[in-house]
């Protein structure tokens, strides 16, 4: 095994660089990127420091970090988990550009004695309420039929909630699904899920990097209340070409990236397609065979280097869910998202970022009978243009700046006859908004023990033209009386406000650390759903005259501590977190083409507050970790129970998790998963009667009752096979719930078929126990 | 190999269905309440309403009626009419007390002690002008082999809600599936041309009955059909159907204006 060796890539480029106006002292600055050795990839948040003065910065989302230094020798320090750490002495008589690469370790059979690597890394850092998942991480995670997803992954982390079953909307810290920035290279996923929530869109192949912010957001993210879920694709491998992909039972995929021009630029192209419905066409049974039932997605990015000051990328996501019965009813829907990126360097200094992003999320349904052909769609679009930038001011001061853009489009129904058909077109006017944000934050480390991060956030929203605004006689008629057109950029409502945010951590020793936070967010389009799972049927509704933007206050407080020289990490953290305008559909709201929506909203308040218990062992053979939150989340509605609190429905009193993961050898390693989570609150029916001779349920107190428990385990083992010249493949064997338990999806509850006196109750469940195989390969 | 493999993948597939058996799920009890249905219809010449309680989930499904209430009857006009209990829980008006058309008729009960009302308006009658029937013969999901009605009419201007109802040789179509309930957003003031999803077979009696409702009443059903389909995770979150009778009785009061036509298939 190459253990021992290490690579030290050091391209010194000695320009004659800018030296800022301010900088009187004798010092200089060393600033550059750092990457990966193999592919180039930049490596987001590694550390780079100064040994003698353990003094520094983190690379920011490009890999740029500038540091100044002093002018006698030093010695520079650059560290990123899972990669063998860099050190080099220098002595400069002028500022310098440097790119760093950081070979990735080997894995070892061996316990590793960790120094080096970046493992103090929760005790140092002043964020706090975060949770970084690397991609290794995440592939020797179980998954399910042979597909490793990323939001599946996020579940497994203390003060997420799980959700349920087949469904990838997560609540964090008692936030609804809704609440949650999903983000693929800055640009906002409307619907994160496949087949109906059973798979996320994000190929775990094209991704970097995962990082999910549970409070103390930082303020350069805003626009969702509970938490952002940032996902950055990978660049492509800019040093040699790479095929990599897995073939398995239920789903496959393929990626392809290299150069475009060897170091300067790359590109990366990546597919997935699951083909579940091939089965069914094996049916003898017409009704069967002639259904489809597939999702698709596919990633490509691309970034080229034009100079060492400048650097331009653009990336894309495409994906979609079809389900066809029979060419009678067909049902889709999907996401597309474009971003376009450059990246300036003014000086050693300053970095700054300009994005231009498009998002769309779609979905439609089909009729074709005889006598009704109809098509339906709705969906959402946004354009958005993106300033970020990045002032490495001196080694206690890094600054924060930019603005935000976004003009959204809500397209609430465009419902047409195809062909044959009775029915007369039908389009709600589509609906405009403009939302614009300006921040600032600055990290500062005030003292050795003591670090900041605080930061202001302004947000503007208005609902504006071109629209045209309907008037009614009742908020149940679905004819209008009066129809007034709105003019383009005419402002019909807006709101706007602050959000203060800022993180401190107090470092009481090398191994353990206190920190707190406080975030306010404001969100100003809610995502309406009248199922208790999260369907792509839910509806976009931005702020407007009878909509107020959701508000949220976090406060959060944590110890971190580390154990055995950083191998073992832990931490405790409670929270509370208020919630205003939180939104609730009256009782018999019709959602379906229904001109006044928002009439049918009822508003409230939320409120939630719990603890939180990490610990993680990262290095050796055994690694993986142990969560568990406990938590209370609350809502009052004056329509639900007379307005008294009653417990949302994402109110899950324990939420337990374990990883564990064995590297027997070099070849063999095995993971197994075990989740447990209390019964959420739901509503049971206390008595029933009859109306029209059917059963009818009563319910007198909502929200009184508890689901049964959940839990499930899950197996995977992958065998690596004998690594070729060229070629390296694997297979991976998973087991989606391993002891088989029903949990139970739903309940049913109805007059029994077989005895008209009586009614009886229905447990629905999803899953049993799922095996799938997949096999992996790279060359 | 190969068959293992294929063995295999069939096991995975099977169990990508969600399954289903019944538990036994302690549920909470309560206090039972009264429930009220009653319906005028203009086709009627009697008008009937059902005054009965409510049961815990695990009693049985036969409800007991409040067979000594005071059930009283009126209308815009100033008509009233004393209905008397004719079997558990239901009661029916003394005289002919026909549903006419175009006013509003008020419900009064005293059961218990407690006085319980509601109001509801009794709109006109909209009619269709035939019924053909034909024969659907190609496979599809939702329809068998057999013979589909296609009713045909004008909608008439204005906002109207309808339900429609399908008999079978006198048998009602009434599955929790069978409820059509529609507003005429869609289909405003155009020739209607619907061919409903009800099958027949060779000898039958079909009869469309078409419903024509308040909004008010609309709103019920929709609360009710939501009810009917709730369960699962998509399904809305769970609630009482919504009434319209005072004090906190369960139970609806409405109108519908009825026509009928029949064929039969030959």
């Amino acid at each position: 095994m190459n253990l021992t060796r290490k690579y030290i890539f050091l391209f010194l480029w000695c320009v004659l660089g800018f030296n800022l106006v301010y900088s009187q002292s004798q010092e200089y600055t060393i600033s550059g990127y750092v990457r990966d050795s193999s592919s180039g990839e930049a490596l987001i948040g590694a550390t780079v420091f100064i040994k003698e003065t353990q003094k520094g910065a983190l690379t920011n989302d490009y890999g740029f970090f500038s540091i100044k230094v002093p002018h006698e020798k030093f010695t520079l320090v650059v560290k990123y988990l899972g990669y063998v750490t860099y050190a080099q002495t220098f002595q400069v008589k002028e500022n310098v550009k440097v790119i760093i690469e950081l070979q990735q370790e080997a894995v070892s059979t061996e316990e590793v004695v960790i120094t080096d690597i970046r493992a103090d890394e929760n005790i140092k850092s002043v964020e706090m309420s975060v949770q970084k998942i690397d991609i290794q991480t995440i592939k020797t995670m179980p998954a399910f039929f042979g597909e490793v997803d990323v939001l599946r992954s996020i579940q497994l982390l203390p003060g997420v909630v799980f959700a349920g079953d087949g469904n990838t909307g997560f609540y964090v810290r008692g936030g609804g699904a809704d609440q949650n920035l999903v983000l693929l290279d800055e640009a906002v996923v409307y619907n994160a899920s496949h087949l109906l929530g059973f798979f996320s869109v994000f190929n775990s192949d094209a991704i970097k990097d995962v990082t999910l912010y549970k409070g103390g957001m930082p303020a350069q993210y805003g626009g969702r209340l509970s938490a952002v879920l940032d996902i950055k694709m990978n660049e492509g491998n800019n040093k040699k070409y790479v095929v990599k992909g897995g073939i398995g039972t239920i789903a496959s995929r393929l990626t392809v990236e290299g150069p475009i021009v060897k170091e300067k630029g790359s590109f990366i192209l990546s597919g997935r397609r699951t083909y579940a419905d091939l089965f069914l066409k094996l049916s003898k049974n017409p009704r069967i065979n002639q259904n489809k039932l597939f999702f698709y997605d596919f990633n490509a990015k691309a970034n080229y280097e034009i100079n060492e000051k400048n650097r331009v990328f653009i990336s894309g996501y495409f994906g979609k869910d079809v389900f066809d019965f029979g060419n009678e009813f067909g049902f889709l829907w999907g996401n597309s998202t474009l971003t376009s990126r450059w990246n300036h360097q003014f000086n050693t200094k300053l970095f700054m970022n300009n994005s231009v992003i498009f998002s769309d999320f779609k979905y439609q349904f089909n009729i074709k009978q005889t006598t009704e052909n109809v098509q339906y769609t709705s969906g959402a679009t946004n354009l958005s243009l993106k300033t970020d930038l990045d002032f490495f001011w001196n080694d206690k001061l890094h600054l924060k700046f930019g603005q935000q853009a976004f003009y959204h489009s809500f397209l609430r129904a465009d419902l047409k006859p195809t062909g044959q058909s009775n029915i007369t077109p039908y389009k709600l006017p589509i609906r405009h908004g403009y939302e614009q944000a300006l921040y600032i934050s600055n990290d500062h480390k005030i003292s050795t023990k003591i670090n900041m991060k605080y930061g202001l956030r302004y947000s503007f929203f208005a609902d504006i033209g071109p629209t045209t605004i309907y008037t009614f006689a009742n908020p149940r008629d679905n004819r209008p009386i009066d129809t007034t057109v709105i003019q383009f950029g005419k402002i019909l409502k807006s709101y706007h406000g602050l959000e203060p945010r800022w993180s401190l951590n107090y470092g009481i020793n090398e191994q353990s650390s206190i920190k707190t936070s406080y975030a306010r967010t404001r969100q100003y389009l809610n995502l309406v759903s009248n199922a208790a799972s999260s369907l792509p049927t839910d509806i976009w509704i931005p702020a407007s005259s009878e909509v107020k933007p959701q508000i949220a206050d976090q406060i959060a407080a944590g110890y971190f501590r580390n154990f055995m020289n950083n191998q073992i990490e832990s931490s405790l953290e409670l929270y509370y977190k208020k919630l205003q305008n939180q939104i609730e559909f009256q009782p018999d709201a019709n959602l379906f083409l229904n001109p006044q929506l928002e009439k049918q909203l009822a508003f409230g308040k939320g409120w939630s507050y719990g603890l939180e218990l990490f610990i993680k062992k990262n290095s050796g053979k055994w690694t993986g970790w142990v969560g568990y939150t406990l938590s209370w989340t609350y809502r009052q509605m004056p329509i639900i129970n007379h307005n008294e609190p009653y417990f949302a429905k994402n109110d899950r009193r324990h939420d337990c998790n374990v990883v564990l993961s064995y590297d027997y050898s070099a070849r063999w390693n095995f993971s197994l998963t075990w989740i447990f989570a209390s019964g959420n609150s739901i509503s049971f029916p206390t008595g029933k009667y009859e109306l029209d001779g059917h059963t009818i349920l009563r319910y007198d107190k909502l929200y009184n009752d508890r689901m049964p428990d959940y839990h499930r385990m899950d197996l995977s083992i992958t065998f690596k096979n004998k690594p070729g010249k060229k070629f390296e493949s694997s297979w991976n064997l998973s087991v989606y719930n391993l002891y088989a338990r029903k949990n139970t999806w739903a309940f049913r509850f109805e007059k029994d078929p077989n005895d008209e006196s009586r009614t009886r109750v229905i447990k629905i469940y999803l899953f049993s126990i799922i095996p799938s195989i997949t096999f992996n390969f790279r060359f | 190999m190969k068959t293992q493999f294929q063995w295999f993948l069939w096991l995975a597939l099977v169990f990508l269905i969600a399954c289903e058996e019944e538990v036994e799920l302690k549920l909470k009890s309560s206090v039972p309440k009264v429930f009220i249905e009653g319906f005028i219809r203009t086709d009627s010449l009697y008008q009937r309403i059902t005054v009965k309680k409510t049961n815990n989930f695990h009693e049985s499904n036969n409800y007991p009626g409040i067979n000594d209430a005071i059930v009283i009857l009126s209308d815009e006009t100033g008509r009233t009419d004393t209905l008397q209990n004719i079997e558990n829980g239901v009661f029916r008006t003394r005289k002919v007390f026909e549903g006419i058309p175009n006013r509003y008729y008020f419900l009064k009960i005293i059961a218990e002690n407690t006085t319980y009302e509601a109001k509801a308006f009794l709109p006109g009658v909209v009619t269709f002008d035939t019924i053909i029937y034909t024969y659907v013969n190609n496979t599809s999901i939702v329809r068998e082999p057999g013979y589909y009605l296609t009713s045909i009419g004008q909608e008439p201007l204005g906002l109207n809600y309808y339900r429609i109802l399908c008999y079978k040789n006198d048998s009602l179509f009434d599955g929790i599936g069978d409820y059509f309930i529609t507003d005429d957003i869609l289909v405003e003031g155009n020739q209607i041309v619907f061919t409903l999803p009800f099958k027949f077979d060779k000898g039958d009696t079909a009869k469309v009955e078409l419903w024509n409702i308040d909004q008010p009443t609309f709103y019920y059903y929709v609360s009710l059909i939501k009810q009917l389909f709730g369960g699962g995770p998509f399904a809305p979150p769970a609630d009482n159907v919504k009434g319209n009778i005072s004090n906190g009785a369960l139970g609806y009061f409405g109108g519908c204006g009825v026509y009928s036509q029949s064929v039969i298939i030959e």
